[in-house]
């Protein structure tokens, strides 16, 4: 049968050279192209040490003023003053990730709501189907019974179609207030406009859209997530002594990365003459398993780069293991927006760092601006959320998410008179 | 061919050289040309021509045992996620719910060894016998439900990812206990390679000798090519194919595993992105060495023709798009010349057909095939 079976030897081999053909003329094409995010060295300009430490030092502060109530961290900002004082970049980041690593003690929000906040009422939040975001709704219902409301989840899959169908379903049965997270008003522009005739309150998070237009109050902005990036920043300069080279990983699908990434390039260029920067886009599709190889390559052709800065910490999922096999024992990793596994990757020194993302803080800052919105008194503008980056020496848990501010709840109960 | 008359034709008879050792000589190097053909292993010249490529443009990286390293040591589980794919394919069943089965045993192995007591190698063994339940539930699915097995094992997955949300709420089990002896199954190394690969290996040598050294082999392909004319012959293709999936579902759990281990959690979507891939290389290695058939060393060739790409593609500093295109144009091109060689199959066998019946070839018919290679082995 296998003689039968083969068709004229030229049919195959002629297909097979524009295999061939196709593949080496794609292989030529990408390696030709100049869309690869070329080495940035960051330039060292004549007053740079000056600005990077006036910089670090004014970062340092202005964070410091509104987060550090600890005696620690304040005297951490201090150091951080002083070291900048003395145009020393890398005294002042030093100084300036040991106050990050501070746990922090108070929510950066401490205007009463004033007015008794009605009780009963029946909200709903928009579950994008994800870990996280089981999480934010166990956290709303956490902060809705304080205040003695009804909670109804809404699960989708994150699919824009099932987030529709959610939308759809608040627009039949008309709750209270809506509470969603990550969801582009493009997706769901018409059903917030219907919101607001509705007069349903609505409150956001992780957003790179405008308050208004159907949305009253958003945490998570791009601006908030920029103020992330003197944080990797600092961590890169201070465990380098200033002489990383790094290399950014980021996820083009999300906008909202865009300001990290801009954010943590110009603090580095800022605050380190000569440390390196470079990028790798990750498709949102090779999360997960071509992710690790992707990185492997680009650091085997870069031996120079030690230290990846990601800009969410599931692009690293799995990489550890990668490095390990490649060899690649001297490479440390910093990223954000930990799961459990990246705890685990903390706790066994797999991954030097990780900034911890306020789940718990931002959740409740938006039930808060509900209740004011239901109270009758003005929405409070989205607060800085507490930052604290973890590490093995500081890492709380491995199995379980928490609140960065220990007493989150019990500090949003006294605003609400609770 | 009439390889007695080829000798007889040959120089070598002219200048006294035996018949039958010129025959013999010339029957092996037409046995070598042929293993060695173009259509028979287009994928390895392929990929000795990326090779050179990324070597002479990629000098500083590329030609390096690191990057060997970096190939095997990142393809293998891919390797293994493909390998469970191959037994139902060979048999024309698809199995969708396999990347789903990886996340279960994962998650199962991982939820074990951190909340139970139990020893690693038993923890181990309920994992991969977790994926053995799900094969034989899309065993009763496919065959005894008689759905097609493209939706029904698409519907066990679904079914089998809704089990592990509901179980873990889509968060990771990690804890410190994976960082032991657990995390050996997939981290552990020899010379640089990791454990995997070790894995990948005996999974081709068994799949490779089930399929060319046995009976259930052979009934396997001809369950792929021709199930009713396969069961006209007296082949119980029905168990066959049930246990393709049993077969499918615990090399999958076993896959799963390792890869938990290699993640160092359980994450309850650890599987599904090495669907598409596995997939793509099952169908890229039937076009090397067996010709249109599902076997486990062409997928090898394929997955190592696609890992040396995308890894060559990611040394020499290529865009992320340059892999998925790599990846894309790779598979159309070796599928266009899977559909070639099957209309010249077909295109043959009509030709054949219309010759006398003494004429034919016995081994034309699929259910022929199988009753002359028993007869052979026999």
């Amino acid at each position: 049968m296998n003689r039968n079976m083969r068709g004229p030897r030229h049919k195959g081999r002629g297909t097979m050279a524009v295999s061939v053909l196709a593949a080496l003329g794609l292989l030529a094409a990408a390696c030709g192209s100049d869309s690869k995010s070329a080495t940035t060295t960051v330039a060292a300009a004549t007053t740079a040490a000056t600005t990077a430490a006036s910089t670090a030092a004014t970062t340092a502060a202005s964070t410091a003023a509104t987060t550090a109530a600890s005696t620690a961290a304040t005297s951490a900002a201090s150091t951080a003053d002083t070291a900048a004082a003395d145009g020393d970049p890398v005294a002042a980041a030093k100084a300036a990730t040991a106050k990050y690593e501070q746990r922090p003690t108070t929510i950066d929000f401490t205007t009463p709501v004033g007015k008794e906040i009605p009780t009963g009422k029946k909200i709903a939040f928009i579950n994008c189907g994800s870990s996280a975001c089981n999480l934010e709704g166990d956290i709303i219902k956490q902060a809705a019974d304080v205040l003695g409301w009804t909670l109804q989840v809404l699960n989708t899959d994150g699919s824009p179609q099932q987030v529709q169908n959610a939308w759809e379903q608040v627009g039949r049965e008309k709750p209270d207030g809506v509470l969603y997270t990550a969801v582009p008003r493009s997706q769901i522009g018409k059903y917030l406009t219907n919101a607001a005739k509705d007069g349903i309150a609505v409150a956001a998070c992780c957003l790179t859209d405008e308050v208004g237009d159907g949305i009253d109050y958003i945490i998570g902005t791009a601006e908030q997530a920029g103020k992330l990036g003197p944080v990797y920043a600092s961590w890169v300069i201070a465990d380098s002594d200033g002489e990383a080279n790094t290399v950014f990983l980021t996820l083009p699908d999300f906008p909202i990365l865009k300001t990290l990434e801009d954010s943590y390039k110009a603090s580095l260029a800022e605050q380190c003459s000569t440390c390196g920067y470079d990028k790798i886009d990750i498709p949102l599709a090779d999360l997960g398993k071509n992710a690790p190889d992707l990185i492997v390559s680009f650091l085997r052709s870069h031996p120079d780069t030690k230290y990846i800065v990601a800009s969410v910490d599931a692009i690293v999922l799995g990489l550890p293991a990668a490095l390990k096999a490649a060899g690649l024992d001297d490479i440390k990793i910093i990223g954000e927006g930990p799961n459990t596994t990246n705890l685990q990757y903390l706790a066994s020194g797999d991954q030097a760092a990780s900034i911890a993302f306020p789940y718990y803080e931002e959740m409740y800052a938006m039930v808060d601006a509900l209740a004011r919105k239901f109270a009758g008194v003005p929405i409070e503008a989205p607060f800085d959320p507490p930052i604290w980056l973890l590490t093995k020496d500081n890492v709380p848990s491995t199995t379980d998410l928490f609140p960065l501010v220990l007493d989150t709840k019990e500090q949003f109960a006294k605003l609400w008179g609770k | 061919m009439n390889t007695t008359s080829a000798a007889t034709a040959s120089p070598s008879a002219t200048f006294g050289v035996r018949p039958a050792a010129a025959a013999t000589r010339g029957a092996v190097g037409r046995r070598i040309r042929g293993a060695l053909s173009v259509r028979k292993v287009g994928g390895v010249y392929v990929l000795i021509m990326i090779v050179v490529y990324f070597s002479v443009t990629v000098p500083k990286t590329f030609p390096q045992w690191d990057t060997v390293r970096q190939i095997l040591n990142g393809n293998a589980v891919s390797a293994m996620a493909a390998l469970a794919l191959i037994i139902p394919m060979a048999a024309g069943v698809f199995d969708i719910s396999v990347a789903y089965t990886m996340s279960l045993s994962g998650v199962i192995s991982a939820w074990l060894v951190v909340h139970t007591g139990l020893p690693l190698g038993v923890a181990i063994v309920l994992a991969v016998l977790a994926g053995t339940g799900v094969g034989i539930i899309n065993g009763v699915v496919v065959v005894v439900m008689r759905i097609e097995s493209l939706i029904a094992t698409l519907a066990t997955g679904s079914l089998i990812q809704a089990l592990i949300t509901m179980v873990t709420h889509d968060n990771s089990i990690s804890h410190s206990k994976l960082n032991g002896s657990f995390s050996k199954i997939a981290q552990g190394s020899l010379q640089g390679l990791t454990l995997p690969i070790l894995y990948a290996l005996v999974m081709t040598l068994a799949i490779w000798h089930l399929q060319q050294h046995t009976a259930t082999g052979r009934r396997l392909y001809a369950v792929g090519f021709n199930r009713d004319a396969t069961r006209l012959a007296g082949i119980n293709t029905n168990a066959l194919r049930f246990s393709t999936l049993v077969l499918s579902g615990t090399l999958a759990g076993a896959t799963g595993v390792v890869l938990a281990s290699s993640i160092g959690s359980g994450s309850p979507t650890a599987g599904t992105p090495y669907l598409l891939f596995a997939f793509a290389a099952v169908f890229l290695g039937a076009t090397q060495l067996k010709e249109g058939r599902f076997n486990a060393w062409g997928t090898i060739i394929a997955v190592l023709l696609l890992g040396t790409g995308t890894t060559g593609l990611g040394l020499a500093g290529a865009p992320s798009w340059a892999r998925s295109m790599f990846t894309g144009i790779v598979l159309i091109a070796a599928l266009a010349v899977t559909g070639l060689q099957r209309r010249s199959v077909g295109g043959a066998r009509r030709r054949s057909w219309k010759r006398p019946a003494n004429d034919r070839d016995a081994t034309q018919h699929p259910t022929a095939t199988v009753q002359q290679q028993e007869g052979e082995q026999q």
